[in-house]
């Protein structure tokens, strides 16, 4: 295995309680990041099962203020920005001239003055320089806040939990965010996630995060709360088919060839890389979702066949605890229907594979 | 029992070996839920990929740690994978091969690598 400089990388401010709580520490994206605790299945089914809590603060955070906000946010990324309510939350993605994506992000419309954004945490520097970069004709103050922590509380059980600390949650629909206070600290918090469960995002001051951390995992006791490591983080987006960047995202791949494509509102009237993305190519991918017929598991970079024909290539790829089965989003040329046989090439075996439908996994209601 | 620098373990059972990984090497894969076996009969040669072991994570290669012919795999595993991260050194062996060169074991380690 390779190792990077150790000494080169970052640590959130839980670093030494992962340590403490017996996590398994790996590099991730220039930081040293809690890979799982007690162990990855385990984990998996605790946010599946009751709730976890995640430490993402490598994540890139911004907030973007000033009198043109609504429209600098909207010129660059791939949704319809004024159609977005105050308190609102959402998806989007970061284009550049020729359609590819910078980034992919989550955005909290604060007000039509105010946003806040949540970038990859490999993205946050390219991220910041781009929205820098685009800025000047604009009445906006771009300002990172490389100094704040964020918690991710996910699982069935997290409302029941996040209600204990804070009663407001409770009428807090998805993909709405309000502020509450920890300790008279104002903390945004984002009724979102990245499992496919129910949860909340914490968006905390450096000072705040030790303190929250601590009184979440206190108060989930009786819910039986564990800290969950980016492990699972990775096995449970996989499950519900979101696209990872670096793996189905990236800036020579146009987002409407990926499963991210639902996120590009073309309707709009403009947005970087729109001229790009609406021009007519002679040759195109579509994404494609698998799940393995044997025992096997599918990795990125694998080839995929129809019949004796390479089609393509595996993105992401990973053993899903909820299915008990590889699964895999791919990369293909040519269009596959769901139901057809597909084959993955796994050290010069051919696997079959069924094509499916997202999301890999349901959510029990 | 002999070891060797990539984390197999090798015990002499009369004049065969019987092969696995170190319990350092499974803590070090993390869950492992895919084995995939080679073949009862195969000959292998010393350093050849003789085992993968698929954690949620990553594929990694175990080595035969000596030239011989595989005698038997641990067919249990195809089952309940998780018996390499429950007893790596015991009941989550990987299979048992001859031994065609005795000297091969004398470039195996005495002691566990650090």
């Amino acid at each position: 295995m390779e190792q990077p400089q150790v000494n080169s990388l970052k640590q959130t401010t839980l670093y030494q309680h992962h340590l403490a709580l017996g996590a398994k520490i790996v590099p991730f994206a220039g930081w040293q990041m809690p890979l799982h605790y007690r162990g990855l299945l385990h984990e998996h089914r605790v946010v599946r099962e009751k709730v976890g809590l995640f430490d993402v603060s490598h994540m890139g955070r911004m907030t973007i203020e000033g009198l043109d906000v609504q429209a600098f946010v909207d010129w660059l990324v791939t949704a319809d920005v004024p159609a977005k309510q105050e308190g609102q939350v959402f998806y989007a993605l970061l284009c550049n001239q020729e359609g590819g994506v910078i980034d992919d992000v989550l955005i909290i419309k604060e007000s039509t003055t105010c946003f806040h954004l949540v970038a990859n945490a490999s993205n946050r520097e390219k991220v910041y320089a781009h929205f820098i970069e685009e800025s000047p004709t604009y009445d906006v103050i771009i300002e990172p806040s490389s100094r704040e922590g964020i918690l991710a509380l996910q699982g069935p059980l997290a409302e029941q939990v996040a209600v204990r600390l804070f009663p407001t949650l409770a009428q807090l629909p998805p993909h709405r965010a309000l502020k509450v206070f920890f300790q008279e600290t104002p903390i945004l918090v984002s009724r979102t996630g990245y499992t496919g469960e129910d949860g909340f995002e914490f968006f905390v001051p450096e000072d705040t995060v030790t303190a929250l951390w601590e009184t979440l995992l206190a108060q989930g006791a009786p819910e039986e709360i564990e800290p969950i490591g980016l492990g699972a983080r990775d096995t449970l987006r996989l499950e519900m088919g979101y696209a990872l960047y670096g793996h189905e995202l990236n800036e020579r791949i146009s987002p409407l060839e990926t499963v991210a494509a639902w996120a590009v509102q073309l309707g709009k009237t403009n947005f970087r890389g729109k001229g790009a993305l609406t021009a007519s190519s002679s040759s195109r991918c579509y994404p494609l979702a698998i799940v393995m017929d044997d025992a096997s598991i599918p990795r990125e970079g694998y080839a995929i066949y129809r019949e004796k024909m390479c089609i393509g290539q595996v993105t992401s790829g990973t053993y899903s605890p909820s299915l008990g089965k590889g699964i895999a989003l791919g990369r293909v040329d040519s269009p596959c229907q769901v139901g057809e046989k597909v084959f993955v090439e796994i050290r010069n075996q051919k696997h079959a594979a069924e094509v499916v439908k997202l999301p890999f996994y349901q959510r029990r209601r | 029992m002999w070891y060797t620098v990539t984390h197999e373990w090798v015990t002499k059972e009369g004049n065969h070996a019987r092969i696995g990984v170190t319990d350092f090497a499974q803590r070090e894969l993390g869950d492992i839920v895919y084995v995939e076996l080679p073949t009862v009969g195969k000959a292998v040669k010393k350093g050849d990929v003789s085992v993968v072991l698929e954690s949620t994570k990553a594929a990694a290669d175990v080595y035969a740690p000596l030239s011989g012919t595989i005698l038997s795999v641990n067919e249990e595993l195809k089952q309940a994978p998780e018996k390499i991260n429950l007893s790596a050194e015991e009941q989550g062996w990987l299979f048992t091969m001859s031994i065609d060169h005795q000297e091969e074991l004398n470039t195996l380690l005495q002691e566990k690598p650090a």
